[in-house]
């Protein structure tokens, strides 16, 4: 039951994340497609743009690593 | 590394100015500046206007640039490969360059109108094509006489039915018609009609209030009847592809034959033009002219002697030092050694570094292969990696952004074969089974891993930082210096209480440094306002966002193991092999894409924020190679 619960609590964690992070990136991403299409020569500080959005996921992935290495 | 600039200006009188530019031009170090807005609007000075024989020469030169240019991009599509630049007119003159120009390019155009204008003929005869196949049998069927006349006509079926059309045909002619027709589709139908001449006018009224299309034949065959026009639809459909193929091949063998002497011409011709150019934007008194721009300080003493030697006095050559208003228009000029050069890219990529920072390409150099090598760490995966970054390097050696992408592979790949000896992986899991033994098992290490990513992330973010403050020093900006100085601080102080609460330090060192961090804190508040406890976090968050170090390394592990699972699955050895390759070849391709853009954006995004200042100004020099 407990091992249960921590695998969905890590699920959640890195789930929830990704879901928020997918979400913002298509966002970031279409607007940034259309300024490239403008000036390709953002495409560097677009790639950022896009990219910062992950650290939602990697910070879940992190809880969700946590989660199932406590001690059982 | 920056290459160190210097700022020039150069003054003398107008008349010398034509040979002044050409021999700017011939040096090709100098970044010449736009005239600054305070000389600008000082009296007795104002833009230098070209005289009128002068203008003239510049409006004819920009149109044969423009038809150069024309002319260049309809013959560049058909060259695979572009032919090189044909050198037998080097040292030809502006005259001369403007005539072959114009003789290759007349030449070209026509062939090229021609052949547009056959393509729009077939195109126009092709739209005939269903009514022509249908009409033909019928017209072919309709007797000659010189009193009766002919036409066509298409029908929506469902919109102006036959009966209708007949009907009124019948009151109109006495039953004096032939009409004979044939299904286009199932929607329309094509008939040809043949009446006496006297009811035409009629019949042409019939069609218009009956809403009935009547066939219209294209311009140029309007004129001629019906019958002879489908002949010579028939004859020209067939006859030209031919046509168009034959010029074709003749636009071919002028691309072939002239396409090198075009590109050389149309440089000669655009140098004189750019030199025309830069003087028209000058400034100068009413005898003179002035100019300043920035030069390589390495290139300054020959550059000057240059000058000296071929105007002697006539001409003076002066040093500015720059002003601190300056400094952000100061070109940049990157110059690191060969085997840093390829990581230029990477800096490229996002942005140039303004004059007076640093340039990070060393630091990239060093810490992208790592951190691309920690997360990919396979024996495996990395040979293959090498071989295509060798290849790429080979296939592209004249193309400096590919050769130079390949060559960041290189060393890329050679630290992922590294760490791919110390975690013991060889396309995955694939490596313990050859008796490849492992000093770190990164799948049973997962939260040591994701500690040691952490401090990585701290020591890097730590070394921009301090960097950073560096920068700040060097640049005067003391709030800037001091506020990265805290931010420092800060990490090390999170640091610590970290280690504290883990046992590594006493665990009464933990609070002292939590209280100090509540300190710095306060600290930055009074440097940077509200933002600070948002800076705070995001140095927090900053620090945290190298687990994706482990995490994507993780990833690419557990992604090979299931290549191997899979290809143990079919009962077939064969097939067990092709699923495997399969597989791991996606998980070579996403191994490329994500260590690359992962570490591209932890140095973008966590280390670059510290210490890069983006929006360099690059080096222009005017003249020769400048834009080739």
């Amino acid at each position: 039951m407990e091992l249960g619960l921590m695998a969905i609590g890590a699920g959640l964690a890195i789930g929830l994340g990704a879901i928020a992070t997918a979400i913002a990136q298509a966002k970031i991403g279409a607007a940034g497609i259309g300024a490239l299409i403008e000036k390709p020569e953002l495409l560097g500080r677009i790639l950022i743009l896009l990219v910062i959005p992950e650290t939602l996921v990697i910070l879940g992935f992190v809880i969700a690593v946590i989660i199932l290495s406590v001690p059982r | 590394m920056i290459l160190k600039m210097s700022k020039v200006s150069i003054i003398g009188p107008q008349r010398l100015l034509p040979e002044v530019m050409a021999c700017i031009y011939e040096a090709g170090v100098l970044h010449i500046e736009t005239t600054p807005e305070r000389i600008k609007d000082t009296p007795y000075i104002k833009r230098l206007s070209l005289p009128p024989e002068q203008k003239n020469e510049m409006m004819e030169l920009e149109r044969v640039t423009g038809l150069a240019k024309k002319t260049i991009d309809t013959l560049t599509p058909l060259f695979v490969k572009l032919p090189p630049v044909d050198d037998r007119h080097k040292e030809a003159g502006v005259h001369e360059a403007k005539r072959i120009i114009e003789e290759i390019s007349r030449s070209v155009d026509n062939v090229d109108q021609e052949i547009r204008g056959l393509g729009h003929q077939l195109s126009l005869y092709a739209r005939y094509e269903k009514i022509l196949d249908t009409l033909s049998p019928l017209i072919a069927m309709m007797p000659e006489s010189p009193f009766k006349d002919y036409t066509g006509v298409t029908l929506y079926k469902r919109e102006a039915p036959l009966t209708v059309l007949e009907e009124s045909l019948q009151r109109m002619t006495e039953g004096r018609y032939e009409l004979f027709k044939r299904d286009i589709d199932s929607e329309i139908m094509a008939c040809v009609i043949a009446y006496p001449k006297e009811f035409g006018p009629g019949i042409k009224k019939l069609f218009q209030e009956g809403n009935i299309s009547e066939l219209r034949m294209p311009a140029d065959l309007a004129d001629m009847p019906i019958r002879e026009s489908f002949k010579v639809i028939s004859e020209k459909r067939a006859a030209l592809p031919f046509q168009i193929s034959a010029l074709e091949k003749r636009l071919q063998r002028l691309a072939f034959e002239r396409y090198g002497e075009l590109v050389q011409c149309h440089r000669i011709v655009e140098e004189r033009l750019r030199q025309m150019e830069v003087s028209s934007d000058l400034y100068g008194t009413k005898d003179t002219f002035f100019l300043s721009g920035w030069i390589p300080e390495e290139a300054l003493s020959k550059f000057t002697k240059n000058i000296k030697n071929r105007f002697q006095d006539r001409v003076i050559l002066g040093r500015i030092p720059p002003t601190d208003q300056e400094r952000d228009r100061i070109p940049v000029v990157l110059n690191n050694p060969g085997f840093l050069r390829p990581f230029e890219v990477l800096t490229r990529f996002l942005s140039l570094p303004k004059y007076g920072t640093l340039d990070p390409t060393p630091l990239l150099a060093i810490f992208f292969p790592v951190f691309f090598g920690l997360i990919l760490g396979d024996i495996g995966y990395g040979a293959i990696l090498l071989l295509a970054s060798l290849w790429l390097r080979w296939r592209w050696k004249n193309r400096e952004l590919l050769y130079n992408i390949g060559c960041v592979l290189t060393a890329s790949s050679l630290v992922t074969m590294i760490f791919g000896v110390i975690f013991g992986e060889f396309f995955g899991t694939l490596g313990e089974s050859i008796g490849i033994s492992p000093y770190i098992n990164r799948s049973q290490t997962l939260i040591p891993l994701l500690i040691l990513s952490v401090v990585i992330g701290g020591l890097h973010i730590s070394l921009g930082l301090l960097i950073g403050v560096i920068i700040a020093m060097k640049r005067r900006e003391a709030r800037e210096a001091f506020t990265k100085l805290f931010k420092l601080l800060f990490v090390f102080s999170l640091f610590t209480a970290a280690a504290s609460f883990y046992g590594i330090l006493p665990a009464e060192w933990g609070y002292v440094f939590v209280l100090s961090g509540s300190g710095i804190i306060l600290v930055l508040i009074f440097l940077e306002k509200w933002i600070a406890p948002f800076d705070a976090l995001k140095l927090i968050v900053n620090v945290l966002s190298y687990a994706r170090i482990m995490g994507f390394g993780a990833a690419s592990l557990f992604l090979a193991s299931i290549a191997n699972r899979m290809a143990t699955m079919p009962e077939s050895v064969i097939l067990g092999i092709l699923l495997g390759i399969f597989f791991h070849l996606i998980n070579v391709i996403i191994g490329v894409y994500a260590p690359a853009i992962q570490t591209l954006r932890l140095h973008y995004v966590e280390f670059f924020d510290k210490f890069f200042y983006p929006g360099g100004i690059e080096y222009k020099p005017f003249g020769k190679g400048e834009r080739w």
